[in-house]
């Protein structure tokens, strides 16, 4: 009973393993990406990368707000709602932007934003249309190319089945720690599955985390059946119970005059203190039932419930009920969201995430890397004798080629679109997203007709060589260089140019690495062959535990 | 797919069919627990109905990687089939008899 449990965990891994493992692989490589959202937004917009850049100032807010209201009001008058973006730690710019109103039959407008420049007088209105850092947050749940509902119930799919995937890993890996401690190189399977096991342990409370709050995220829509049973199936009534603030006024019809922003600044200041705001939201402009609502800057509090305070825009009432403390299944469940986008982090913090996210990358590629390398040795014998691999074995080869390296060339190749299309050509963010999915099929086009190491050398190649780079890319197409944006400590854009070159190099060495294989073969085939035999010894004595 | 011989008995009984209809009990059966189980916590947990529900859809998922676990211990593909539907049948019982 209990061998044929650990038998079937080793079965349910493999299989519920390679079966999802390249969404997944697509879906956790997004995910890290969009840790590094918003500065990924900053460097795709060389526009704003001088004269627009400032910190939050308390004492501007009076003037900014007028300026604000002033400018939204000349610009977008007929707009659905009007929005002022202050700067924050991750967006430092002051901004104003409005939605238009939505054409018949759709739910939101377009959104429009206007740059503050910093001598407060001029605007930039002429930044490049690109998806930037959100077009990696969308992929990571909405995929592309197909209805967000259809890709989100996929994704969640792959999602359950990686926590399954993770409790069956743990479940068969009897020697945990044991194995974990041992990292065999240079023997071809055995290393494989050593490193499978190393990113997969190191980063173990990671992945289980962020697995389970990622299923969370989208819980109302995988796991609806609370409400059904409590509320009726009445989604729209069990929100507005649990965020109060959230209803929204419609707008009544009779015109009525919106009041200065700035007056309601004492009202503010006397809830909040000098916690810096966010953003100002204005709704039903001009209209008796205008709500100007304040958001603050949480910043690096764990729960954000974003409870804002709403005021009237005709009166300047204050029609937000009081903020409760918030009840114990709410702030978990705030702090489960925000546990998964690390929306508290700072910039060390930060970046642990995204190694982490890295790490998740690592045992997705590591494992079906085993898989495909394992079933090789077992056809060996076949393929020696001028048999064609297996058609499954053919497939995983080149998904694993298209995926694990042709994911770092199309991200690249999304920062070039990025820099390269011109201004002002149409439907410019769609063919950044276009050229970043193009490099995916030109990889499996490679896959399909060669999947050799040579192939994953010059992709890994081109890929090192495209992200080393980049400053160079920045350089020629932007006002700010690498070495000026450090000097102005603009660390977003000057990170980002470090982290590429330094992507760049660990793609060149592991290129470099597969020269020294390629020549050493004969090295190898002896040595993963001698793994195989003694593989299959272990594996008739006891369970196998990898793979 | 090559069937050694014709005896459907045997077929059903083999591995390939054995696991698949084990991952379907894991996939549907076990939604069905989790799916439940979250209804009716969602009706007991004396909390407002926001809060309870909110814990129940939060707790739901670890009940599906449960009920996939147990797809997957039990001796045949027939006891996963039949455990899991009797959980989730006993849970929706309750579900009609609390509301």
């Amino acid at each position: 009973m209990k061998e044929t449990f650990f038998r079937s965990m080793t079965w349910l891994h493999t299989w519920v393993g390679l079966l999802v493992c390249w969404v997944l692989l697509l879906v956790f490589f997004a995910g890290t990406v969009s840790y590094y959202r918003y500065e990924i937004s900053l460097w795709t917009k060389p526009e704003i990368h001088s004269d627009v850049f400032q910190n939050y100032q308390t004492e501007n807010l009076t003037h900014q707000l007028r300026e604000g209201q002033a400018y939204l009001s000349q610009h977008a008058e007929n707009a659905k709602d009007w929005r002022i973006n202050f700067p924050t730690e991750r967006k430092p710019y002051l901004s104003y932007s409005w939605q238009t109103q939505p054409e018949a039959g759709k739910r939101r407008g377009q959104f429009i934003e206007h740059i503050a420049h910093v001598n407060g007088q001029d605007m930039v209105t002429d930044v490049r249309n690109s998806r930037g850092g959100n077009f990696f947050y969308r992929l990571h749940f909405d995929l592309h190319y197909m209805p967000a509902k259809i890709a989100r119930w996929i994704v969640g799919f792959c999602t359950m089945f990686m926590l399954l995937a993770l409790i069956s890993g743990i479940v068969i890996h009897k020697r945990i720690f044991k194995d974990f401690f041992s990292f065999r190189r240079n023997k071809g399977g055995r290393s494989w599955l050593d490193a499978h096991n190393i990113s997969s342990v190191l980063a173990l409370p990671y992945h289980l985390m962020i697995t389970y709050t990622g299923l969370i995220t989208l819980m109302l829509m995988y796991m609806p059946w609370g409400v059904m049973t409590a509320y009726d199936g009445d989604t729209r009534a069990f929100r507005a119970e649990l965020k109060p603030g959230r209803e929204q006024v419609a707008a009544s019809g009779t015109p009525a005059p919106l009041i200065q922003l700035s007056e309601l600044l004492p009202t503010v200041k006397a809830s909040w203190g000098d916690t810096p705001i966010k953003q100002v939201v204005i709704s039903n402009i001009n209209d008796e039932n205008s709500r100007i609502s304040f958001y603050k800057n949480t910043g690096q509090s764990v729960t954000d419930l974003r409870i804002p305070l709403i005021f009237s825009g005709v009166s300047g009432e204050l029609v937000s009920k009081a903020s409760s403390a918030p009840s114990a299944a709410n702030a978990t469940h705030d702090t489960l969201m925000s546990l998964h986008t690390a929306r508290f982090a700072e910039p060390v913090l930060r970046f642990f995430f995204f190694i982490c996210g890295f790490m998740g990358c690592a045992m997705i590629a590591t494992g079906t890397l085993l898989w495909a390398v394992k079933i090789r040795q077992k056809q060996q014998k076949l393929i020696k004798q001028g048999n064609k691999p297996s058609l499954g074995l053919r497939l995983v080869e080149g998904l694993n080629l298209t995926f694990i390296a042709g994911l770092p060339l199309a991200t690249c190749a999304f920062f070039y679109a990025n820099r390269l299309l011109p201004t002002q050509m149409a439907d410019r963010a769609q063919w950044e997203i276009h050229s970043f999915f193009a490099v995916i099929c030109l990889t499996a086009v490679l896959a399909f007709f060669d999947r050799s190491l040579t192939s994953w050398r010059r992709v890994l190649g081109l890929s090192a060589v495209a992200f080393m780079a980049i400053p160079l890319l920045n350089w020629g197409t932007s006002s700010q260089h690498l070495f000026q944006n450090m000097a102005s400590q603009q660390w977003a854009l000057a990170g980002f140019d470090i982290l590429s070159f330094l992507i760049g190099i660990a793609l060149w060495f592991a290129r470099k690495k597969l020269a020294q294989t390629h020549t050493k073969t004969s090295n190898r085939v002896a040595a993963s062959t001698a793994w195989a035999k003694k593989g299959k010894r272990v594996s008739t004595a006891s369970t196998k535990e990898g793979a | 797919m090559v069937l050694p011989n014709l005896n459907w008995r045997a077929f059903i009984r083999s591995q390939p069919i054995n696991i698949m209809s084990r991952s379907f009990a894991a996939i549907f059966a076990g939604y069905l627990v989790a799916a439940t189980g979250s209804g009716l916590l969602a009706l007991i947990i004396p909390l407002p109905a926001s809060q309870s529900v909110l814990i129940a859809m939060m707790l739901s998922f670890s009940f599906y990687v449960a009920a996939a676990i147990w797809a997957f211990s039990v001796g045949t593909s027939r006891q996963a089939w039949r455990d899991l539907l009797l959980i989730s049948a006993i849970l929706y019982i309750f579900i009609l008899w609390v509301s």
